[in-house]
């Protein structure tokens, strides 16, 4: 039978058999019809909302006001539908109530007077029972929650828990992982952190807040709520062992049918007519487009603890053979390594030494003994500091840090620093240990050993480095050096320095600088010549005197004519000064003859000479 | 007979002379003798803060600490004893002052920097934590950092001369970029090191006022041994800021981390 002629059918057979145990119609005083449905059936939930729907004929009517003894009753909406059957048009007006029922029993819902147009129409009774509400989707399916709720439930969230063995030692920390799943559009309230279900394991470092991400399981998405956390057994067992998560959700949920059976013919005249296919194209109820369009569904509201299990987990104890000493009951794998102390070593002057314990485990039960106390060295109990590698704590790094001090001078050695511990993944034990070091110790100042018992008593705590046995090196002042006056003279004269060296440099390199020096070394130069002139003129010394008189005319002439000195020649000036140097020309013949022929008589005297030389040089300098 | 000179023998003058320098010379080293008699001590007063914090008396070993330090000057292991005997005695604030003094001039004792933290933490203050630029930066006492940037404009100064001489111009080109940035750098690590002038420690407990005079209305409850900045003096108060708070205390009660003069 096709969906329409099925339709068709049940319409004309509703008006006889209204006979749905939850439903009524009845026809009102003005002839228009009313009908009153509860919507999740005849079984109510004791303070859970369920869905009642109140329809009549009609566009103009008016929501009835409806008051019921012990039981919440809140309107939600209305919705008008028109329909055409054959040509016949027909207006319905549903109205939407939410029924929260607050006792167990008998729920009798009234005949409902509901006015419109064409008169007050009225419902037929409704019976209905109230229940127990369910407590948890996991309860037991012979409890009063329905079943088909309870897959609804389901179906809104539940939760795993990620376990990464199932064969544990006890004292073993293992990581763990919970996820809760919360259907799209679920809103979800804690109602407390996950907690294991056996007391054989405790659960520590589990996270404030879970992670929260977006997934999608079979096309459904999902909000994902991730906890982590630390497992540890704490006795040796073999049980099953899960994880529940007490949580609220919220959820507006489509309406359920009551199941409907084609198999017999009463069946199908007692189902609600409107819920045909023919109706809403596609089965379940003609409204629930509308109600969805505005968002009319009742929230629905469930108290859930939410449970998984990994199955059997065993726990056994740590094997007593082959126990190391030293043992403090570290699980996991470990490295270690240290770093020897920093500096000089002296007698009496305390140092540290550094251990570092670096892997995966239960680090809270992993213990260092450190250096032992002996002949050699004074050790104090030492200090931890955990920094994980992670987000957890399960793997980093632990840090020992120990204050020794060395009793004797010498070559000295610290000793090898084991760490005993139980590799799960070698089912065995296994020992870590350091290198021996060999350092060097000097002795104490003066010479005596320090007694380190009086320098450890110096300090209240024990963990605290006690005094030094040497005040060290002093200063007169805390101050940093550049708020001293003093100390910028340093500063202060590298500058002036620099600035005086720099400024020599750039003061040679300028030309003019350099023509004036050069005019000044001439000056000099002819100074100098003229000096032993005049003295070899007042020592009656030819020799002396003409070569001087050479020489101071030749440094001027090369500096007049950028030349050396020394290649200045009579000819030189023959050629550049004509007859305006005869005078010179005479001087330096006087000169290469005194010189090369020993000729030393001049038929002028040398005064004479030495004017003319001097008039000579100022023409020279006038001319420059 | 014997004959004799009447007449009265002329003194040499340089014998006069060696005369007064050696008599000044007796009277200096006389004068150098006495103050050091008075001033050398029985005992060495950080050997004897040593032994009387061996023996637990830990306010003892904190005076002669103190009047080590007033005798021979700053150091880090005298500030660390100092330090230890005044937690000893129960002074938190006056301990955790000497641990900072001590850090300033050996920043890079973790003991030091370790009793400060221990000390700190059993008095209930906490500090904040270093940021990386700080931590390396804190390697370095601001004294080292000053030199390291003394050597930097050393270096600079060097390239500045070779440019100038033309001798080694590409070196010395790089010696005045090097020197300049080691210099730049060296002094904003100094800066950032050195604790500022105003900084003090609590060193008694005291209610700090909305004005400087006892009967003033209390601003807030100033914890021994926290740090402050001080910003005003006043008569016997100074007016200190504690982050967001701020007050009148009793000049006795803070301490400033670089005394004043030293």
């Amino acid at each position: 039978m096709n969906a329409r002629r099925r339709s068709l059918l049940a319409l004309a057979l509703a008006a006889a058999f209204v006979a749905a145990p939850a439903s009524a119609f009845a026809t009102s005083h003005g002839g228009a019809a009313a009908h009153a449905e509860l919507r999740s059936g005849d079984q109510l939930a004791v303070d859970q909302p369920a869905q009642l729907a109140v329809t009549v004929d009609g566009d103009n009517a008016q929501p009835p006001a409806l008051a019921l003894a012990g039981t919440d009753v809140h309107f939600a909406g209305r919705v008008s539908q028109i329909s055409v059957t054959n040509g016949a048009t027909r207006n319905q007006t549903t109205f939407m109530y939410t029924v929260v029922p607050h006792h167990l029993g008998a729920l009798d819902i009234p005949a409902i007077r509901v006015p419109t147009a064409d008169g007050v129409a009225t419902t037929e009774p409704i019976h209905a029972n109230v229940v127990s509400a369910p407590s948890a989707l996991s309860a037991p399916s012979g409890a009063s929650v329905p079943v088909a709720a309870a897959r609804n439930d389901a179906a809104h969230a539940f939760i795993r828990f990620e376990l990464p063995t199932r064969a544990l030692y006890v004292g073993q920390a293992v990581p763990v992982q919970v996820r809760a799943y919360f259907r799209g559009g679920t809103g979800a309230t804690l109602e407390g952190p996950p907690h294991l279900d056996s007391d054989a394991f405790t659960l520590s470092d589990l996270s404030d807040k879970p992670a929260q991400t977006q997934v999608d399981i079979g096309g459904v998405p999902y909000l994902q709520a991730t906890w982590s956390a630390v497992l540890s057994p704490a006795k040796p067992s073999a049980a099953k062992l899960g994880v529940e998560l007490p949580v609220e959700i919220a959820f507006r949920e489509a309406v359920q049918r009551p199941a409907r059976d084609p198999r017999s013919l009463f069946d199908r005249f007692a189902t609600d007519p409107f819920s045909d296919p023919f109706f809403n194209g596609g089965g379940g109820d003609p409204f629930a487009g509308f109600e969805d369009m505005f968002d009319t569904q009742p929230v629905q509201r469930r108290r859930l603890t939410l449970r998984a299990s990994v199955g059997k987990v065993t726990v056994a104890e740590l094997p007593a053979a082959g126990k190391p000493d030293g043992f403090s009951g570290a699980v996991g794998s470990f490295a270690l390594t240290m770093d020897p102390p920093s500096g000089e070593l002296r007698v009496g002057e305390p140092t540290t030494v550094t251990l570092h314990a670096t892997g995966t485990g239960n680090f809270d039960r992993l213990a260092l003994a450190g250096v032992p106390e002996s002949a050699s060295w004074k050790s104090y109990p030492g200090k931890t500091s955990f920094e994980p590698s992670g987000t957890g704590k399960l793997a980093g790094t632990k840090t020992f840090t120990q204050t020794i001090v060395p009793t004797r001078a010498g070559t000295m050695t610290l000793p090898a620093i084991a760490l005993p511990y139980y590799d799960p993944a070698k089912r065995a034990y296994v020992t870590a240990e350091t290198a021996p070091l060999t350092l060097q110790v000097a002795a104490a100042p003066g010479g005596g050993a320090a007694d380190p018992g009086l320098a450890a008593a110096s300090v209240r705590d024990s963990s605290m480095t006690p005094d030094r046995v040497d005040p060290g090196t002093t200063q007169a002042t805390l101050a940093p050096l550049y708020r001293q006056r003093r100390f910028w003279a340093l500063p202060s004269l590298l500058a002036l320095l620099t600035t005086a060296l720099a400024g020599t440099a750039w003061w040679r390199r300028s030309p003019r600088i350099a023509r004036v020096l050069g005019a000044r070394r001439v000056d000099r130069a002819v100074d100098r010549q003229c000096a032993q002139m005049d003295r070899a003129a007042r020592r009656a010394d030819p020799v002396a005197f003409f070569g001087a008189a050479r020489r101071a005319l030749q440094a001027r002439l090369g500096a007049s004519w950028h030349i050396a000195p020394e290649a200045v020649t009579a000819a030189d000036v023959q050629a550049r000064l004509g007859e305006q140097g005869a005078a010179i020309r005479t001087v330096f013949e006087h000169a290469d003859q005194i010189t090369y022929a020993g000729d030393v008589a001049t038929p002028e005297p040398l005064d004479h000479w030495r004017t003319v030389v001097r008039d000579q040089l100022a023409q020279l300098e006038a001319s420059r | 007979m014997t004959r004799m000179n009447l007449t009265p023998r002329r003194r040499s003058p340089r014998r006069a002379i060696a005369l007064v320098l050696a008599a000044v010379i007796v009277a200096l080293l006389g004068l150098a003798g006495l103050r050091n008699a008075q001033a050398a001590p029985a005992v060495d007063p950080f050997l004897a803060g040593n032994t009387a914090a061996a023996a637990g008396d830990h306010a003892t070993a904190a005076a002669a600490f103190e009047q080590a330090i007033s005798r021979h000057g700053w150091s880090a292991n005298t500030l660390l004893a100092l330090g230890n005997a005044y937690e000893g005695a129960g002074q938190h604030g006056r301990a955790i002052l000497a641990y900072q003094r001590a850090r300033l001039l050996a920043p890079r004792d973790a003991a030091i920097a370790a009793n400060l933290a221990h000390v700190r933490e059993s008095a209930g203050l906490s500090a904040p934590a270093p940021s990386q630029v700080e931590r390396v930066v804190g390697r370095l006492s601001a004294d080292e950092w000053t030199w390291l940037g003394l050597a930097g404009g050393g270096l600079a100064c060097l390239g500045v001369v070779g440019l100038a001489w033309s001798v080694q111009r590409r070196s010395a080109r790089v010696a005045v970029v090097a020197g300049t940035l080691t210099a730049a750098i060296a002094g904003a690590a100094a800066l950032q090191v050195a604790p500022p002038i105003d900084d003090a420690v609590i060193v008694a407990g005291e209610v700090a006022r909305i004005s400087p005079f006892a009967g003033a209305e209390a601003a807030f409850t100033a914890p021994e041994g926290e740090t402050v900045r001080i910003e005003q003096q006043r008569g016997d108060y100074v007016y200190v800021r504690d982050g967001e708070r701020s007050g009148w205390l009793p000049r006795s009660a803070v301490e400033r981390v670089v005394p004043a003069g030293a």
